[in-house]
């Protein structure tokens, strides 16, 4: 399957190399600590702040991946490699989009505890509905910055361009996510969460078809 | 909005310039004071008929998006682009107009109220699209691009207004909710609203095709190069 | 332009009627136009190609030979006019899986992720071109039972690249790359080869692997359209030859003049003069 083979393709090069990952982390345990020192954890301390720092660096440091995961489809000479390949290209989108997923639940999976021990307390009170809804906003970071990356490495400001094509496209995501990260750390039940989760189920399914419909549009010259 | 014939081209100016003025009387002459808010709420007028034509052209941008990635017509990209630029500046003028109007009447210049806030995510997706047109290089994609980019937005925009509602406490169900002041109990405003309301669509309108017009001598210009014969030997 | 199925009926008709005429052409472009924003590429491209020609491109810098490899590809879309490749429409509707499947190409990049091994590399390919039957069905010339895996050795035994299937593409020298690229592009065993200056970088050895697959791929019918600037070799690797100038052919013969006939016809169609690359030795 070429969802399959992208994946492990990108998998394969991130395990030898490490470098997305290693200072995508980096990068998020740094914007932690400006945020820290900038906006006083003693006073901001509990769920809301957690949740709210967790996404924010979730997204700034996604770009980042993001970008990188496409500069290695660029130096490979551009899309041309997976564009002869006869294969649908919503599957290439797809491979895509699970590969930086990965990468995304990994940084989620060590940034969240790093975030709650470095800024959060023990007011803590994390629920089952924890990991679904971490699970459903990486998802939808991914199925938009696959797509936008895919777009923007083709042009000249690549780099700029990025945030500037999704951090617009991602506003109901990080409001969703942020609310139902806070609500979930505070006790709150898959049935208080509910509208929430279906902003972020909605969002994933709406973005994930967008991307899988529009990528041949993407991928030819 | 497909290319107009010419009688109908030439009447838009007149008949927008006619449309102003009448707005322009009827609400700085005709329509009364608004009790509370004195003479600032006039304003209201041309906000909310702008923020209607923002939303236009949102909606706009997205089909003619759709058209081009469907036919691949070059009209529907100029549409497109003409409607994105024009709708970037009606929705910088509702981002004007509404805290030049919020702070006499509520002491502060914004407030996150769920409208505005859905006006300023609005501009950053319109300023997107622009980055993108301006930053994507000569690429011959780019249409493409900005067409994805253009009818993604519009998919976005009900997860905006869903989500922007609930973090602001509001039930979504609530979706027409009416202006905080809007109180427009006299007929005169309603008429001053309709047609300042329609005053601007003909002005949105006019300044469309005025810029899919000179987008079209621009690609004039690019095919006749195109269609330059080298000399045989 | 773009039809809907025909029927089964109407479909056996028209195959029939194909059968009992010639057959189509690999290759049928009707005056391609191509523009990078404002700059014009291709003004008009007409070219058929019928099965198990072997036609070489030639032309300045710029005329337009990379850009209509590419569309020839399926990588790149024309503005206008139409194509046909193995008889199926790819302008303007789009290129199928099906006619995908039967081209390879080697363009100026070797297409090589840096990071993953020639082995690696080539295995990524096979499973993306659906190769070995742990990915789906064999195509042609690759033996059922195989795996990606094994049809990736295969490739890499064929190209001389066995000592180095486990050296990372990054450590790879520019004739290996070049080696590398082309086991890709033949990877799936394809019928319609298309190469942009493969000899560009390569070291005597490697043209000569080159020069004998590309005559073997001549023997076995494949078709191939090559761009190259290198006129020495050109009157053994193709059987007709096209110059491209300013986005238009402005010759066309078959069979190839001898190398010295060609650099003055060459130089007498584009109008170039001795300083023209074309006439320098590589």
């Amino acid at each position: 399957m070429t969802v399959w083979a992208i994946v492990r393709k990108d998998l394969s090069i991130e395990l030898r190399t490490g470098e997305t990952l290693s200072s995508l982390l980096l990068l998020a345990l740094l914007a932690i600590l400006i945020f820290a020192f900038a906006l006083d954890p003693a006073l901001l301390a509990g769920a809301d702040f957690v949740a709210g720092l967790l996404w924010t660096t979730l997204i700034f440091a996604a770009t980042l991946a993001l970008n990188r995961s496409f500069l290695l489809e660029h130096e490979a000479g551009g899309w041309t490699g997976l564009a002869l390949a006869p294969v649908d290209r919503g599957s290439i989108y797809l491979g895509k989009a699970a590969a930086n997923l990965v990468l995304l639940i990994v940084a989620a999976a060590l940034l969240l505890p790093l975030t709650a021990v470095l800024v959060g307390t023990t007011r803590l009170a994390p629920t089952p509905a924890l990991p679904v809804v971490v699970l459903l906003g990486v998802t939808g970071i991914s199925a938009v910055g696959t797509l936008f990356a895919a777009i923007a490495i083709r042009t000249r400001a690549r780099e700029v361009l990025l945030p500037l094509l999704i951090f617009p496209l991602l506003a109901p995501l990080v409001i969703a996510a942020a609310k139902a990260t806070a609500g979930a750390l505070s006790g709150k039940s898959f049935a208080e969460l509910r509208s929430w989760l279906l902003v972020l189920g909605s969002f994933d399914v709406i973005f994930l078809t967008a991307g899988w419909t529009a990528f041949d549009f993407v991928i030819e010259e | 909005m497909a290319s107009r014939s010419r009688p109908l081209r030439d009447l838009l100016p007149w008949l927008t310039c006619l449309a102003m003025l009448a707005a322009i009387y009827l609400v700085f002459v005709a329509a009364p004071s608004e009790r509370e808010q004195g003479v600032v709420q006039r304003i209201f007028y041309f906000h909310v008929g702008a923020a209607w034509m923002a939303f236009a052209g949102f909606a706009l941008v997205a089909i003619a998006s759709l058209w081009f990635l469907a036919r691949g017509d070059r009209r529907a990209d100029r549409l497109a682009l003409a409607n994105a630029e024009v709708g970037m500046l009606f929705t910088t003028i509702v981002l004007v107009t509404g805290p030049i109007w919020a702070r006499p009447v509520w002491g502060v210049w914004w407030t996150w109220d769920p409208r505005l806030t859905m006006t300023v995510v609005l501009w950053t997706i319109y300023a997107a699209y622009l980055m993108l047109r301006r930053l994507g290089g000569g690429d011959e994609a780019l249409g493409r691009y900005a067409a994805v980019l253009g009818i993604v937005g519009a998919l976005d925009v009900p997860l905006i207004i869903v989500s922007i509602r609930l973090w602001r406490g509001i039930h979504p169900a609530v979706m027409l909710a009416k202006e905080p002041d809007a109180g427009l109990k006299d007929p005169t405003m309603k008429i001053a609203l309709l047609v300042s309301g329609l005053a601007l669509a003909l002005l949105f309108t006019w300044l469309v095709s005025l810029r899919m017009r000179l987008q079209k001598v621009d690609d004039e210009l690019a095919r006749l190069n195109l269609e330059a014969t080298p000399r045989m030997r | 332009m773009s039809h809907g199925r025909p029927t089964l009926a109407l479909e056996l008709c028209v195959r029939l009627r194909q059968t009992r005429r010639v057959p189509e052409p690999v290759i049928d472009a009707r005056a391609l136009t191509k523009a990078y924003g404002l700059l014009p590429v291709l003004r008009g491209v007409d070219l058929t190609v019928e099965t198990g020609e072997s036609v070489a491109i030639l032309g300045p810098n710029g005329a337009g030979k990379s850009t209509l490899l590419r569309i020839l590809a399926g990588i790149a879309r024309p503005a206008g006019g139409s194509l046909r490749l193995f008889g199926a429409n790819c302008f303007p509707d789009r290129p199928g899986r099906a006619t995908l499947a039967r081209i390879g190409f080697v363009g100026h990049e070797p297409l090589v992720y840096r990071d993953l091994t020639a082995r690696e590399n080539l295995e990524h390919y096979a499973r993306m071109y659906g190769l070995g039957n742990d990915h789906g069905t064999p195509r042609n010339g690759a033996a059922s039972g195989t795996s990606a895996v094994a049809v990736a050795a295969g490739a890499l035994e064929r190209a001389e690249l066995e000592g180095v299937a486990g050296r990372l593409a990054r450590n790879l020298s520019r004739g290996m790359l070049q080696r590398l690229a082309l086991a890709r592009a033949t990877l799936h065993r394809p019928d319609l080869l298309l190469l942009d200056e493969p000899f560009s970088g390569l070291d005597e050895h490697s043209s000569e692997l080159l020069t004998a697959s590309l005559r073997r791929a001549r023997e076995a019918g494949v078709t191939s359209v090559l761009v190259t600037h290198d006129l020495a070799r050109l009157a053994a690797l193709a059987s007709r030859v096209l110059v491209l100038e300013s986005g238009r052919f402005c010759l066309d013969r078959a069979p190839t003049p001898p190398a010295e006939e060609l650099t003055r016809i060459y130089r007498s169609a584009t109008g170039l003069g001795d300083d023209d690359r074309v006439g320098n030795r590589p």
